[in-house]
């Protein structure tokens, strides 16, 4: 859908068809960091900085209540334009409210909604993905079933559907994205359990009476965290993209709780006549899900050299 | 070869079914009476009556049962609130999705086979760093939002293209191109990975060896041997191809499938919904499956891995 970016294991081995994908965990941990300064990383790491800054501090600085409504100033435009005033330097939306006041605390609902989606979604992939990658057989090929299944419905006709049934609430709306992203770890973390399985060094842990869960937990966990943290910080970028469009569609973010996608939903109607009411808070969705897409590229260059090439 | 394809073909009927079990099931395992949902004013007889209608009143696995028995015979049910059979209101729609659809591929993939082939010969310098760029910034961009901003650009600022509604080749324009820029990202950046990989074969070193252009190699030997790899990853890209569809019909208000559900949702017209899904998950699932049969036929080594 909208800007989810590629999945980011067909990238990676693009050669491989579909049901194979598989992103390798790099073997030699020291090959990334031969260069002496890798720029993808400062320049998407301190565009997350400025992300999370804005994000905590940014409700705090906001000179006006991003709810309170001033039905004498509606759809004043931004500073640089004629008409415009400091007080409200993005201008108002169509009821009066501050739009600046309005996109900066949008930025915590937007962040810490996609943050428990890609967590939520983590957890079920790296369970399921252990299970699936680890026991093989039966469970692997029924847990591999359920994960073609997910991913056989297009993700906005699914989150619709689901989101139609129940009133929207943050905690419905959270586990209607981590549908979008589980099956991705799931994957990845049985390619990855897959190949730590038959390895030398498992064999003689067991041979030396290492419990299975040791086994699983520390041994095979360890070589599951650079991918999964690499899908990861992508995955934040998609569910911003995915919360924001059904906040868009009505049915994510309910207003007056402020979300760039109810926002551009409210005033699209004033498309012609105020334009930078439904666009500026696209800046800041393009701005957020651009510094996490970047940092995930740059985590992945340096984690897996190999990819960069 | 032959064991290759019915194995596959079983595991997609597989999937297709469950995904039709989880869609049906869905909008009946919610807490809530749907014929509530569906009608709030109703009376308790008038609700009576729409749960007979809709078969609410039985089983689930007897419904369901029901419903694939018809659907065989081409009856989706019927929409109440639109007064028609459900398979008449998706053959309405179907061939604007898929007009939408397919000209936003032959787009995306258009320009992003070009791009990520000069990426590829240009690897790691400027003109690379650039189209990455591009690529990362579409991929960053919501389709809603740039929907808009080409509304706001093409139709009200300069009154190229229309914004509204589907009267002919001209209102495809912009949602297309809404539609292709999300695929974009990807065909870029792998058509430059795949591209990177042959290049540095030792075939194409032997043609440029034999005294071959550069222009030649690319063309003649490089380019047909990424569009095999390049297939999957459209199929996959296919899922969001779709849902995309959905999101730019209701922008650009293009009467298409993805209207058709979107709308069906709002007014909690279940039959609709039901169907729609339960075609656009089959849909998915069996284009993946002739793309990963045929590249099973074209490689013998993915046809080994996914036999055994």
């Amino acid at each position: 859908m909208s800007g989810r970016p590629e999945s980011l294991a067909s990238v990676v081995d693009a050669s491989a068809p579909a049901s194979h994908v598989a992103i390798e965990a790099s073997s030699d941990k020291t090959a990334g960091r031969k260069q002496s300064r890798d720029w993808g990383l400062i320049i998407s790491g301190a565009m997350v900085a400025i992300v999370a800054l804005i994000t905590i501090a940014g409700p705090w600085i906001v000179p006006h209540d991003p709810n309170y409504i001033d039905s004498r100033s509606r759809l004043m435009p931004p500073v640089w334009m004629d008409g415009g005033s400091w007080d409200h330097p993005l201008g108002t939306d169509g009821v009066g409210r501050d739009l600046l006041a309005r996109i900066v605390v949008a930025f915590r609902t937007s962040l810490l909604i996609a943050i428990a989606g890609v967590l939520l979604a983590v957890s079920i992939g790296v369970v399921i993905g252990i299970v699936s990658g680890f026991l093989g057989g039966i469970a692997d090929t029924v847990l591999m079933a359920i994960t073609d299944i997910q991913l056989s419905f297009p993700f906005v006709v699914l989150a619709v559907s689901l989101l139609s049934l129940t009133r929207p609430r943050p905690s419905v709306l959270i586990v209607v994205l981590s549908l979008a992203a589980w099956p991705m770890y799931a994957r990845v973390v049985r390619s990855v359990a897959q190949q730590e399985r038959g390895a030398d060094y498992i064999i003689a842990a067991r041979a030396i009476g290492v419990p299975q869960w040791r086994i699983l937990g520390y041994y095979v966990g360890r070589n599951i965290v650079p991918p999964v943290f690499i899908v990861a910080s992508i995955d934040i970028a998609t569910l911003i993209v995915l919360e924001s469009l059904l906040s868009f569609l009505g049915l994510g973010v309910q207003p007056p709780t402020a979300s760039w996608g109810n926002i551009i939903a409210e005033s699209k109607n004033y498309l012609s006549s105020s334009w930078w009411v439904p666009t500026l808070p696209g800046v800041a969705i393009v701005f957020t899900v651009l510094s996490f897409n970047l940092l995930g590229d740059s985590l992945h260059r340096y984690i897996d050299p190999r990819s960069a090439r | 070869m032959g064991a290759f394809i019915v194995r596959r073909l079983i595991y997609s009927l597989v999937i297709i079914l469950g995904a039709s079990i989880a869609a049906f099931s869905l909008i009946r395992i919610v807490p809530g009476d749907p014929a509530r949902i569906m009608a709030p004013n109703a009376s308790e007889e008038q609700l009576a009556t729409i749960r007979e209608e809709l078969g609410f009143d039985r089983p689930i696995p007897v419904q369901f049962v029901d419903f694939v028995k018809s659907a065989i015979k081409g009856d989706f049910g019927h929409s109440a609130f639109l007064k028609e059979d459900v398979g008449t209101v998706i053959a309405e729609g179907l061939p604007y999705t898929l007009r939408l659809a397919l000209t936003a591929l032959a787009l995306a993939l258009i320009v992003g086979v070009t791009l990520g082939t000069i990426a590829a010969l240009f690897q790691d310098r400027f003109l690379d760093r650039a189209i990455l760029t591009i690529a990362v910034l579409g991929q960053s961009m919501p389709a809603f939002w740039f929907g808009l901003v080409l509304i706001l650009i093409f139709s009200v600022r300069l009154g190229w293209f229309p914004s509204f509604g589907y009267k002919g080749p001209k209102y495809l324009i912009l949602p297309a191109v809404t539609l292709a820029i999300s695929l974009l990202a990807t065909l870029i950046r792998s058509t430059r990975l795949v591209m990177v990989d042959v290049l540095a074969q030792e075939y194409v070193k032997a043609a440029r060896a034999r005294g071959l252009r550069r222009r030649t190699v690319v063309f003649r030997h490089a380019i047909p041997n990424i569009l095999v790899p390049l297939l999957t990853v459209v199929g996959v890209q296919l899922g969001y191809l779709l849902g995309g569809a959905v999101v730019v019909e209701a922008i650009f208000n293009v009467p298409g499938i993805g209207l058709t559900i979107l709308n069906a949702v709002l007014r909690r017209d279940y039959p609709v919904v039901q169907a729609v899904t339960i075609l656009m998950a089959g849909g998915f699932v069996l284009i993946n499956t002739i793309i990963d049969i045929s590249y099973g036929a074209l490689d013998p080594r993915i046809r080994r891995e996914m036999t055994r």
